[in-house]
This record gives C-alpha cells, sequence and structure tokens, in this order.
C-alpha cells in the first residue's frame, strides 16, 4: 500500500489554492459589482428556480459522499466497489451539468438574461467557471474509474482525484447562496 | 457512517439557507449568515470529506498566503464598489 499523503496529494492541494484565488477573485468581484449596483437583478422565483438549484446542491453533496466512498474502497483493496462508487459520482455530476444547463436555457429564453446584462454576465461567468471545473471533474473521474477497473492507479490516485472533487463541491457552497440566494425576487 | 452525518448535516445546513431567503431576511442580515453558513459547510467538507482531520502536520500554514489573498482581495475591492454605488 502506498502513502497516502504523498506528492500527488500535496500537489493537488497547492493546485486547488490557486484554483481557490480564482474563484475568491470572482465572487469578490461580483460583491463588489452587487455593492456598485444598487439595483441589482433578482430574477429567481422560490419556485422552481431556487427549488431547482437546491436539487442541483443535494445532487452535487450526494457526489461528494459516494465520492469519500470510493475512496474509502480503495483503502480496503476493493477495486470492484471503488469502480461502482467513482461512476455513481461521475453520474452526480452529469446530472449536476443536465441540470445547469436546463437552467440556463431556461434563464436565457424564459427571462431573457443574457451574458450580455450585467447579471448575466456575473452569473454565467461565475456558473460557468464551475460547471466547466465539474466537467473537467467528470472526465477526471472516467479516467479514474477505467483505470481502477484495469487494475491501474493506487489509493493516492483516488485520494487525489477525490480532492478535486470535494474541491468543486466546497465552491459550490458560496456559489449557490451568494449567487442563487442573494438573487432571489424580493 | 460519519460521512453519512456529515451529508445530511451539509443538507440540512443548504436547507436552512433556503429558508433564510424564503422568509425574505435582511440583505445585510442575510449575507452575514449566509456566508457563515457557508464557511461552516465549507469547513466540513474540507476536515471530513477531504480527510483534513487526518493529516499530520496539518497543512493550515499553506492555507494561511491564500488566506491573506482572498482577504486582500475583499479589503482592496469592497471598498471600491461601496464608494461607487454611493456616488450614484
Amino acid at each position: 500500500m502506498t502513502n497516502p499523503r504523498g506528492v500527488k496529494v500535496f500537489g493537488m492541494w497547492l493546485f486547488l489554492m490557486s484554483d481557490l484565488l480564482t474563484f475568491a477573485t470572482l465572487l469578490v468581484c461580483y460583491s463588489a459589482l452587487r455593492f456598485a449596483n444598487g439595483e441589482w437583478l433578482r430574477p429567481f422565483a422560490l419556485q422552481p428556480a431556487i427549488v431547482f438549484s437546491t436539487v442541483m446542491t443535494v445532487v452535487l453533496l450526494t457526489s461528494s459522499l459516494t465520492m469519500v466512498w470510493a475512496v474509502a474502497a480503495m483503502k480496503e483493496g476493493d477495486r470492484g466497489a471503488t469502480a461502482k462508487w467513482l461512476g455513481a459520482t461521475i453520474l452526480g455530476g452529469i446530472v449536476f451539468i443536465g441540470l445547469h444547463l436546463t437552467e440556463w436555457n431556461h434563464l436565457i429564453h424564459a427571462s431573457a438574461i443574457t451574458p450580455a446584462t450585467l447579471f448575466g454576465s456575473v452569473f454565467f461567468a461565475v456558473t460557468g467557471l464551475h460547471m466547466a471545473h465539474v466537467a473537467g471533474g467528470v472526465v477526471y473521474l472516467s479516467v479514474l474509474t477505467a483505470g481502477v477497473a484495469r487494475s491501474k492507479f493506487n489509493e493516492e490516485d483516488i485520494e487525489t482525484g477525490g480532492l478535486y472533487w470535494h474541491f468543486v463541491d466546497l465552491v459550490w457552497m458560496f456559489v449557490f447562496p451568494l449567487v442563487y440566494l442573494m438573487a432571489v425576487q424580493s | 457512517m460519519t460521512n453519512v452525518r456529515v451529508w445530511l448535516a451539509l443538507v440540512a445546513l443548504t436547507l436552512i439557507e433556503v429558508a433564510l431567503a424564503w422568509v425574505k431576511t435582511a440583505p445585510g442580515l442575510m449575507v452575514a449568515l449566509l456566508l457563515a453558513l457557508s464557511f461552516a459547510k465549507a469547513a466540513m467538507i474540507a476536515w471530513w470529506f477531504m480527510h483534513l482531520k487526518d493529516y499530520r502536520p496539518k497543512p493550515l500554514l499553506l492555507l494561511l498566503p491564500f488566506l491573506f489573498v482572498c482577504v486582500g482581495l475583499l479589503l482592496v475591492l469592497l471598498p471600491d464598489g461601496v464608494r461607487a454605488g454611493a456616488m450614484r
């Protein structure tokens, strides 16, 4: 068994910290724009928009739980269970992206909020960057799943993938309240 | 079992956030409460799901420079946002 706190895990932490700065910059700029524009658009009704985004949040949280179980299964040397839980995590990511794209489509066509508006540019930049991270995570975990099934990769590789996935979840814990809940119709 | 409890707590905190929006909490109070809940949820994810609790030594010193930059960004940019809003 390899050391799960090796150089790959350390490298992932460094990457995540730099990525954290990217999201922090975006969210701080979003907050500054909100302060500077008193009449900030509040397009989200509790039903269906906030209910919809709450479901997205629960889906992402659930995919984090299945990722924890994938890492735990790999630590026990159970590659079959690892591949199964990684598959469940990937499914959660795909469902999240599907729900997100549905929401974007609704916003653009029903509410006429496009990236050309101030709210739209901020909203699509923040949520788009996050969705790109989720899509990247789906590809990353798919490669890990294929490798695990063929007896490639070790415990540290799965732990490293888990760190990335949990980080994507962690960032959403700030995006959801600041971008969605603070823009609920009054 | 602990991980399932953490997940349940995260979902519960998310529902509390939604409830704050539902009861139409005052914006200033709401942003303060939402940020507090977000940091609590982020800490729970990092501590249990990312296994920060198992790290020896804990890489908290690694986090400090990044925290410094994040707080610095807030201090530099937010006053500009407030000032620009007041100038209208």
